[in-house]
């Protein structure tokens, strides 16, 4: 029977014994995705990251809102990842399936493109472009703690200002056995702006 | 771990008669962001028609995408612009059900609204199967206004109606 009350002054002595107060309750389902770390652009902070990540999850997702600082103006910012502060160029490789609104292009990337790093987004509204207008993408970055397989990291991001825009596919190998703990979120040329989020999320296995 | 379970089930529906759409309403502005998975088909026999979404009921010239799209045989890109509601389907048919994912990213922030996409469909015509495709679109709402409801509809204007067991769930994730 589920306790759904205690009256005070209630004797406790000579109960069966439980460990909890779950029993004769309905199951309690915590889900299987959980927020790890949310971050906010700074506007002039040359990376963000998310650091101490646990090696409890099985995989994680970073689902973002962003929009870029410049001091120039663009209208194009860059979205970058890098894993460990690893900068080893040859341990990085990007392919991306995108299209523009006109053209759908296949491309592929190799570490050394961005020195030791990948390009997510090279679409990112940056200071010169239409107001309120952000980009939006999701990162799956599978098996993350492993230490026995590279990493492979596929995601989606995309940005339309009602006459341009991107839509990217893509998928990202880290040539590294190490587990991921950190993940650094690099802009370029310079920050993202206060209205940016990250949001770091580690789903149970 | 910490004691935050992050996708939480807003709404869900599974249509038991007809209906021209499928609307959630009272959203609450408690989350980041909103996620709606579709899988649906329509009543009509003949050629698919395209998944429709709007926000707040607004019907105005307010939105936009680009999209990329696969049917088996090319690859394409396109894009609208001011639109009257957003896309994200590339086909819904009488055939086989089609599914769309929806993420709406920053619904109760004060920028402009970006959703993500991404559809696939089996079948349109005559119920033999080739006539599929898969779909990424990006679209973008031009309202700071907080999402508190939205609509899916086969294409406006279409006279599209929705089957019977068509099911649609929003999520709120924190």
């Amino acid at each position: 029977m589920a306790i759904t009350s205690i009256k005070t002054g209630s004797s406790f002595t000579n109960l069966i014994k439980y460990n909890d107060f779950l029993a004769g309750n309905p199951g309690y389902d915590p889900g299987a995705t959980w927020l790890i770390q949310r971050i906010a652009g700074t506007g002039t902070a040359a990376s963000l990251q998310f650091t101490s990540i646990p090696s409890t999850y099985k995989h994680l997702q970073i689902r973002y809102c962003i929009r870029g600082y410049d001091t120039s103006s663009r209208s194009d910012d860059d979205l970058r990842i890098r894993f460990n502060n690893d900068s080893t160029s040859a341990n990085y490789y990007g392919h991306f399936l995108q299209g523009n609104g006109s053209t759908v292009a296949a491309v592929a990337q190799s570490g050394a493109y961005a020195g030791g790093q990948v390009v997510i987004s090279q679409t990112v509204p940056g200071s010169g472009a239409t107001a309120n207008v952000m980009a939006t993408g999701i990162i799956d970055i599978h098996d993350y703690a492993s230490t026995t397989k590279n990493k492979t990291v596929r995601f989606i991001t995309g940005n339309d200002r009602n006459g341009s825009g991107q839509i990217r596919l893509g998928s990202v190998g880290y040539f590294s056995t190490s587990a991921i703990s950190s993940i650094q979120l690099l802009p370029d040329p310079d920050g993202f702006t206060t209205t940016s989020t990250f949001a770091l999320y580690g789903m149970v296995g | 771990m910490p004691d935050t379970s992050t996708e939480v089930v807003i709404a869900s529906q599974t249509l038991s008669s007809t209906a021209s759409s499928i609307t959630f309403s009272s959203i609450p502005a408690t989350y980041t962001d909103l996620r709606i998975v579709f899988t649906g088909l329509l009543t009509t026999a003949g050629t698919g028609d395209t998944l429709a979404m709007r926000f707040n009921s607004d019907a105005g010239a307010n939105y936009s995408r680009t999209f990329i799209q696969g049917d088996g045989s090319a690859a394409i890109s396109s894009r609208a612009t001011a639109q009257e509601y957003g896309l994200i389907a590339g086909q819904i048919a009488n055939f086989n059900p089609s599914f769309a994912g929806v993420d709406i990213f920053s619904y109760a922030g004060t920028t402009f609204k970006t959703f993500l996409s991404q559809s696939a469909d089996v079948g349109t015509s005559g119920g033999s199967g080739q006539y599929g495709d898969v779909t990424s679109f990006v679209n973008l709402w031009r309202s700071t206004a907080a999402i508190t409801s939205v609509q899916i509809a086969p294409r406006y204007g279409s006279s599209g109606t929705f089957a019977i067991g068509t099911t649609a769930t929003l999520y709120g994730i924190l």
